[in-house]
């Protein structure tokens, strides 16, 4: 007893020091800024690729500068906007949304190795497959899958919602019988495998793809390819001190042509390992097509939407069309800068060739009107959903069929006691009940789809077979990003076992009143059914993208975990040690600390030594938002189809799981 | 006597357990340096009555007070502020034990003086040392202190039974209340926690008040016997008035056969 209440002391003493630690170093920020990247579609090695860049806009800069590499484009918005993250290379639309958000404008923008200045989208079909115009994809009998990007995504998602489905009115989720978000690779090999019958895509990774995977290329046909999209933007804080946006501007706009031919070449080498070809001076401007195309978006899903009522919708409509008319009249001004620079510089040309200079002017002016951008707005029928409705007739009834057969079978027996009639009832109500709810779960579930296991099991096979070709090289980095993944876990749950002991007292029946156990445990409810990663996102704000968010957001959850466990725990104890404890004279809180925790421990240890194993393994899914850890490996090698690489971190985490599971075993023995 | 100087003073109490009455008006005083046996047949309610006189229970509405030693312990069914002094005035002893059962006979030996110590001190296990003496003078005095280091759990019944008169001796109680002390103890264990009551009452002047169903021993141990039967005192007086008649009375007709076959034993 006395060895748990020192080690609560021990464990207070040093939160104090962290927070003074905290303190202290937030006092000499701002000479360093950090730098984001975004690795999707990257290796792992990311990180060591940007490492020279970096190396060297420190030297030029004079700024130190910390690089940060994360998988999702919404934890590294939220950092900007903490103030965590200084400078970031984004998508087009986390850019849009960083600006939006972050209170950050784009200062430059990237070039590709061949100086191209944007990319296109495209959409792939299986090499073999019927469809061969956009209207064979679109006949939207409910007959086809098709695959988008991730949510956010240019290229995946936006592009083709704007140029392909938003102009024809269609809703991809009615058009198709079933659409998919996956990133790039897992969409192109989605398709070269036939797994969708279409999905989206662009041309540089087609171009990657052509180096990493070339076979998968030869399964897979381009159907339609989108208008030129822009290249990405660099983002800066706006508040970053002006002489630091000087520093970094000059750098950014002349590395790789800066220097004599040896640095230019080392420069050039680098940008080209990063697929970059350089980059050029940019505003916000830049983002100008991509509000066009999010507003289409957002057009096309407001008339498709069968959830807004038609008032809402009208009005959700006139406020997209409003924001169309200034994004127009932005555009316009740019347009029109424009067409003065080009029509100055073909008037200069009128004294020497005066019959192009007229053609070239009549030209510009007849093109520029031409691109003023008209809206055509159509409105759609409302689409009918009578399948959900079907589904839970069915559910209900086969509910009813059951109760009525259990209701028969539990008639009183000839011989033998009978039971109570409510008895009947409930028992009958349960089954029935839960048997209801699974067939009504049956489709949505897509639990029709188990033959396919059994039909598709060498497909499987195939798969797993590329697990079989270990690949050792860097497994020491591996386990050292394992025994991160570990700590993470450590901290979080002993965080929260701290914080379950008193949250866990207060939810339990026999301990507290019941104006306090219900508040306690519907908080507990939603600490548990806040996903980690939401939770994660939301400490990224206050510390910075890293473990320590990790750390904060198992905590989180694991306390609404072990509260509702330890609070069970305390409903099921013995009274008489309470009693036995009460009848000295002693006060509540002894009687709590000597009747009834000694009871508890036992069962709470083995709780808290259960949840640092699932912890561990909860921890490398944090790596998504970038907090560190085996997990963000992983997932960067999943994404970029390392399976000898992934095949080796899931055995290094089955080892430290395995390795956590037999240390626990010890304690438990030892506590209960 | 006035109720201030009388060990336990119960005026005019009712409990009832929804529509069962478990006790119904019982008064009942004890004077200080008084060993009474509560007796009566299973749901009497004399277990009842000695829970509610250390508060452990709440009795109905419209009840009267219960004292300990001149301390309110409960009135019209409410605590009084002040119970928590009423109890730490009386060492009270289980059937079950009640002992924490994962902690040493010597910890739970010291966990009678959570009444008199600091919070803080209970909470933290940082209990002064002249309660940590006190508690291995009253394991030597019970006759347990060879296993003070041990679990209670990993003791025998009679063990765990002596340990709690231990705790009730560092809790420098003034009187023992005993539920039952002896119902889950083989002969000899019962034999000897009885003498050890027997013996605190005569040596040390404390009151004892024990709930037994074995009427031999009340008769070899107490000198008075306070009777029930369906939640009413029906009698009270000294121990030699338990006549063949009145325990006939007390336990119903059947008790008849049970005296026939198996002679009393004084």
């Amino acid at each position: 007893m006395t060895f748990l209440i020192r080690s609560l002391a021990i464990i207070a003493a040093f939160c104090l020091l962290d927070a003074s630690g905290i303190a202290w170093a937030q006092e000499e920020e701002r000479e360093s800024i950090v730098f984001s990247v975004i690795s999707t579609e990257q290796t792992e090695a990311v990180e060591a690729l940007w490492q020279p860049f970096v190396a060297d806009m420190e030297e030029t800069t004079g700024l130190e500068v910390e690089l940060v590499s994360a998988i999702d484009y919404a934890g590294v918005i939220e950092a900007m906007r903490f103030g965590q993250v200084d400078v970031g290379w984004f998508s087009n639309l986390s850019g849009l949304q960083a600006i939006r958000l972050a209170d950050a404008e784009v200062f430059a923008k990237t070039l590709y190795p061949g100086g191209q200045e944007g990319y296109r989208s495209v959409i792939l079909v299986p090499d073999d497959s019927p469809i061969q115009t956009l209207d064979d994809l679109l006949v939207c009998d409910g007959s086809l899958s098709f695959a988008l990007g991730d949510p956010n995504s240019t290229s995946g998602t936006l592009v083709p919602l704007a140029y392909i489905f938003a102009p024809r009115g269609i809703d991809p989720q009615t058009c198709f019988s079933q659409v998919t978000n996956a990133n790039h690779e897992q969409t192109a090999l989605a398709v070269a495998n036939g797994f969708v019958d279409a999905g989206t895509n662009n041309t540089t990774n087609l171009e990657r793809l052509a180096q990493t995977r070339p076979e998968a290329l030869e399964d897979v046909r381009i159907l339609w390819t989108s208008p030129l999209i822009q290249t990405d933007p660099i983002v800066w804080r706006r508040d970053l001190p002006e002489d630091a946006k000087a520093d970094i501007l000059s750098f950014f706009l002349t590395y790789g042509f800066r220097g004599g031919a040896d640095q230019r070449a080392r420069e050039q080498a680098i940008l080209e390992a990063l697929f970059l070809g350089g980059f050029l001076p940019a505003t916000d401007e830049h983002l100008l097509p991509i509000r066009r195309l999010e507003l289409m978006r957002d057009l096309a899903e407001t008339q498709a939407s069968d959830e807004l009522e038609d008032g809402e919708r009208a009005a959700r409509l006139e406020q997209v069309e409003i924001a169309m008319g200034e994004l127009a009249a932005e555009e316009r001004r740019v347009a029109v800068r424009d067409l003065a620079d080009d029509l100055i510089e073909a008037r200069a040309r009128m004294d020497a060739e005066p019959d192009e200079a007229s053609a070239q002017i009549t030209g510009l002016v007849s093109s520029f009107l031409a691109a003023q951008p008209r809206i055509e707005v159509e409105r759609r029928a409302r689409r009918v959903t009578a399948g959900e409705l079907t589904r839970g007739l069915i559910g209900l009834g086969s509910g009813l069929a059951l109760f009525g057969v259990l209701m028969i079978r539990s008639r009183p027996p000839r011989f033998g006691p009978s039971k109570l009639m409510s008895d009947r009832l409930i028992d009958a109500a349960i089954w029935s009940g839960l048997f209801g709810l699974l067939i009504w779960s049956f489709w949505p579930a897509e639990m029709f789809k188990l033959p396919l296991l059994g039909a598709n099991a060498p497909r499987m096979g195939e798969y797993i077979a590329g697990f079989l070709q270990l690949d050792l090289d860097g497994w020491e980095g591996y386990a050292r990003q394992t025994l991160i993944t570990v700590q993470i876990a450590l901290w979080g749950t002993v965080v929260a076992v701290v914080a379950a002991i008193p949250f866990g007292l207060l939810a339990s029946r026999n301990i507290a009143p019941v104006w306090i156990v219900q508040p306690v445990r519907r908080l507990m409810d939603a600490f548990r059914a806040i996903n980690e990663l939401v939770v994660a996102a939301i400490f990224v704000a206050a510390v910075g993208l890293g473990p320590f968010a990790g750390v904060m957001a198992l905590a989180l959850h694991t306390t609404g975990v072990l509260a509702k466990l330890f609070s069970e725990a305390v409903e099921a104890i013995d009274d008489g040690p309470v009693e036995g404890v009460r009848a000295t004279g002693a006060g509540p809180v002894n009687e709590v600390v000597w009747g009834v925790i000694p009871q508890v421990i036992p069962l709470w240890a083995s709780y808290a030594l259960y949840r640092f194993e699932s912890n561990t393994r909860a921890a490398t899914i944090l790596g998504l938002i970038g907090a560190g850890g085996i997990g963000q490996v992983l997932i960067q090698n999943i994404r970029s189809f390392e399976y000898g690489k992934t095949a080796t971190i899931l055995l290094i985490i089955i080892a430290a799981v395995t390795m956590v599971d037999l240390l626990s075993q010890m304690l438990r023995k030892r506590l209960v | 006597m006035a109720a201030a100087d009388l060990a336990l003073s119960v005026d005019k109490v009712t409990k009832s357990y929804g529509a069962t009455i478990a006790l119904s008006g019982a008064s009942l005083d004890v004077a200080p340096g008084e060993m009474v046996a509560l007796i009566g047949a299973s749901g009497s309610g004399k277990s009842t009555l000695l829970r509610l006189a250390s508060g452990l229970v709440l009795a109905d509405a419209g009840s009267g007070a219960i004292r300990l030693f001149g301390e309110k312990v409960q009135e019209n069914g409410k605590l009084s502020a002040k119970v928590r002094r009423a109890r730490a005035k009386v060492g009270f002893i289980f059937q079950q034990f009640n002992l924490v059962t994962r902690a040493s006979l010597y910890a739970n030996a010291m966990l009678g003086s959570l009444g008199q110590i600091a919070p803080w001190r209970g909470i933290t296990g940082s209990f002064p040392n002249d309660v940590r003496k006190r508690a291995m003078e009253a394991l030597e005095r019970v006759g347990v202190a060879d296993h003070a280091a041990n679990r209670a759990a990993n003791l025998s019944g009679g063990q765990q039974q002596r340990g709690a008169i231990a705790r009730a001796l560092v809790q420098r109680a003034q009187a023992i209340f005993a539920d039952e002390p002896i119902a889950s103890l083989d002969p000899v264990s019962a034999r000897r926690v009885m003498r050890l009551l027997a013996e605190l009452n005569e040596q040390d002047g404390l009151t004892v008040v024990v709930t037994l169903h074995q009427v031999d021993y009340a008769l070899k141990y107490c000198r008075r016997a306070v009777a029930l039967k369906a939640g009413k005192i029906i009698y009270d007086g000294p121990i030699s008035g338990l006549t063949r008649e009145r325990l006939i009375e007390i336990y119903g007709d059947e008790y008849r056969d049970v005296m026939d076959e198996e002679p009393v034993r004084a």
